[in-house]
């Protein structure tokens, strides 16, 4: 068993800050550990096979190590964090293949806006309540909520299936 | 500036934070974000989503040497990230897109209205994205959309039926819905506007214009 979610993610932080800090790399060895497969499952949940599902979770963790200076443990959760390099590595090597004339440096990733004051509310427990609220939706709502993040449906073809947990999401 | 009136829904700050939204929607999305301190805490907790999300998934084992082939990549030169000279008077990231493409040249469309393309989505099938520049009191004639269309105002405002939407603001009608949005009388209104579709134009006589409207 895994400890308890707010345990992990303090300790993920304290990882992350060191390798931002130290380049420490046994803390982004214990951070690959964790995140490197989590990441290629998420690859492959958007239908990529298994050895590109790879390529990309090592890229995403050498992303890691090169962004974690910009991690910022009062705005978002490390996992939170790791979760937007994996989404904009796969934006970019979709569209790369979309738009093959592009040079690579010229796939914009999705852009950070400058986070609201008031965002630095406890992520850790933030993260956890989200977690929990997932668990304990029926199957088929918290099937919606993982189709929308895990594949490449049309936008509209999902909206017509949210509203449900979602308007208790955004204020 | 005040904060925005009309936001983007929550399917669309899914679709945004899913990274499954079209790249050209997602820019005009992005923009607003930048300019709407309400959708950027909804896209903080939606990120949030998808960071549970990530850390429930089962874990797929990675290659043995998976570790030891990063780690001699830790010291590898970083490839300097692209020069961004943000044109100004824009927002981000807008602004920085633009500014890696052709400088705006303002073509002239018909009734008032100018536009500058950024993108003509794949040969004109797919998502477009432009700046549409109207000149006070200058109507976009009546259209339906074979798709979703996101407008974000820039400068000035514009009325559509009983709302107004001014700078900040961003316009989401669906696939279907007809309209007619006019600028203010008082000033000229830039909009960013993102279609997924060739906008079908509702009046037979628009409708023969088009080719030579090019809306
Ligand atoms: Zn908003």
């Amino acid at each position: 068993m895994e400890r308890a979610a707010g345990d992990g993610s303090t300790r993920h932080a304290a990882d992350l800050l060191a390798v931002a800090r130290d380049s420490d790399r046994e803390a982004f060895a214990r951070l690959f550990t964790h995140f490197g497969p989590r990441i290629k499952s998420y690859m492959m949940r958007q239908g990529m096979g298994a050895a590109r599902a790879e390529d990309l979770a090592q890229d995403a963790m050498l992303a890691v190590w090169r962004k974690a200076g910009q991690f910022d443990p009062g705005r978002a959760a490390v996992a939170t964090w790791v979760f937007a390099i994996a989404r904009n590595l796969r934006i970019d090597v979709l569209r790369r293949e979309t738009h093959p004339e592009a040079p690579p440096e010229e796939a914009a990733e999705i852009p950070d806006p400058t986070p609201a004051a008031d965002a630095t509310s406890d992520l850790a427990r933030q993260g956890e309540r989200l977690r929990q609220a997932i668990t304990e939706l029926p199957a088929d709502q918290a099937e919606v909520i993982r189709l929308a993040y895990f594949s490449d449906k049309p936008h509209a073809a999902i909206a017509a299936q949210l509203g449900l947990p979602l308007g208790t999401v955004k204020s | 500036m005040s904060e925005p009136r009309h936001h983007a829904s929550d399917a669309l700050l899914v679709a945004y934070a899913a990274g499954s939204l079209d790249e050209r929607l997602a820019m005009v999305v992005a923009t607003h974000l930048a300019l709407c301190s309400a959708c950027r805490a909804g896209n903080a907790t939606l990120d949030a989503v998808g960071g549970s999300l990530l850390e429930a998934l089962a874990p797929t084992a990675v290659a043995g040497d998976a570790l030891g082939r990063v780690l001699v990549r830790l010291d590898d030169d970083v490839p300097s990230p692209p020069r961004r000279v943000a044109a100004e008077s824009w927002p981000e990231p807008f602004a920085s897109a633009l500014s890696q493409g052709d400088p705006i040249t303002w073509r002239r469309i018909g009734l008032g209205l100018r536009h500058h393309v950024i993108d003509r989505g794949d040969g004109g099938r797919g998502t477009t994205l432009r700046l549409l520049n109207a000149a006070p009191g200058a109507a976009v004639p009546p259209h339906e959309h074979g798709g979703l269309e996101l407008t974000l105002v820039l400068y000035g405002a514009y009325r559509d039926g009983s709302d107004v939407f001014r700078v900040g603001d961003l316009q989401e009608v669906d696939e279907g819905v007809k309209h007619r949005p006019r600028a203010l009388p008082s000033e000229a209104c830039v909009c960013l506007v993102a279609n997924e579709r060739p906008l079908r134009l509702t009046r037979r006589i628009d409708r023969l214009m088009r080719t030579i409207l090019r809306i």
